[in-house]
């Protein structure tokens, strides 16, 4: 386990999701398709990287804490030992100009892939009048007034949750 | 430990358990308390960070551990790291035991559903938050949209996107 997650952790660039798919449940069959998105629905509501979420759920549930601690290892392990290898190399030449530019350059690709994600994520709720106000809402405390974030979970999650129990209600 | 340290480590441990849905709705935070609220770091170095978090293989979980390097070295990253995923543990730890078949259960999916509108609110705060700290000019904009237009209109895997935004940069177009 510990070194198919080995494998998981230094194969998954930008997301690691469709390669734990592939892995666990269609390569080595651990666990089926229909578990696997029950985890990984629980895992979106939980607090944390979702990824270590499943990680340690799976590896938990599996062979308890000596699994969890394997697939969480193996997760965490190779891609901690590139990502501090990379930054240190990278600040060694980081004055050099072609190394600045292309700093440059991959963060802005890298914000283009976030505004990606968010488009998907958006895309089946373009027709949710709720999405539309709650969503306008968040963006105008955390950009504009840049309201700490608990506050904005503690205030928006409920509004969101109840305006949804609503429209379920007045629809049924 | 320093208190600078300290601090660090208690904001990472409240910043996981913030992340309802992962990492990408926290990025707007983590901007606002490192760079706006105590000036650790500089816009700049932020998406620096980022970035480089981007193009390493393995769980967008190591911007955390790339903060806590640039902050205190190697072992401020493993620190930060560490902290990072505690909670997610012990919570795991918890759901693992207590598993009952949550996704079926009508309070599991009313807080599913309800959450969405919120998480993609954030979501895009944190995109729309990146996408300011990395313009530095009308190009930086082109090469944001034309990222997100590859990775909505392609199969390209992310990693490719970074390196053909890599190339642009050190041609000297960024």
């Amino acid at each position: 386990m510990f070194r198919c997650w080995l494998l998981i952790g230094v194969t998954g660039f930008g997301g690691v999701l469709p390669v734990v798919v592939h892995e666990l449940v269609t390569r080595r069959r651990w666990i089926t398709h229909e578990e696997f998105s029950e985890v990984l629905a629980v895992c979106q509501i939980l607090p944390g990287p979702n990824i270590v979420n499943i990680s340690v759920i799976f590896g938990m549930r599996i062979a308890g804490w000596a699994g969890a601690m394997a697939c969480l290892g193996g997760l965490l392990l190779l891609p901690v030992i590139i990502a501090l290898t990379l930054a240190i190399i990278y600040s060694g030449v980081a004055d050099v100009p072609a190394v600045q530019r292309a700093t440059g350059t991959i963060a802005s690709a890298a914000a283009g892939l976030l505004i990606a994600v968010a488009l998907r994520l958006f895309w089946p709720q373009r027709g949710n009048p709720i999405a539309w106000g709650i969503g306008a809402l968040v963006i105008a405390l955390v950009i504009g007034f840049r309201v700490p974030l608990i506050w904005v979970i503690l205030g928006c999650a409920p509004l969101s949750i109840g305006l949804y129990l609503w429209k379920a209600r007045t629809h049924v | 430990m320093s208190d600078q340290l300290i601090d660090l480590l208690g904001q990472m441990v409240i910043q996981s358990l913030l992340a309802i849905g992962g990492i990408n709705v926290i990025l707007g935070e983590l901007q606002r308390v490192l760079v706006v609220e105590n000036g650790w770091l500089t816009a700049q170095e932020f998406t620096s960070l980022f970035a480089l978090a981007q193009a390493s293989p393995g769980p967008n979980t190591l911007f955390v551990t790339l903060i806590g390097w640039r902050l205190f070295g190697i072992g401020g990253g493993l620190a930060a790291t560490a902290v990072f995923v505690a909670p997610s543990i012990i919570i795991g730890a918890i759901v693992a035991r207590a598993w009952t078949r949550w996704s079926e259960t009508r309070w599991f999916v009313v807080l599913r559903r309800g959450l969405v509108p919120m998480t993609v609110g954030l979501v895009v705060s944190s995109a729309i938050l990146l996408t300011l700290a990395a313009a530095s000019g009308p190009i930086s904009w082109v090469i944001t949209a034309a990222a997100a237009a590859l990775s909505l209109t392609t199969r390209l895997p992310p990693v490719a996107i970074l390196a053909i935004a890599a190339v642009v940069g050190v041609a000297g177009l960024g």
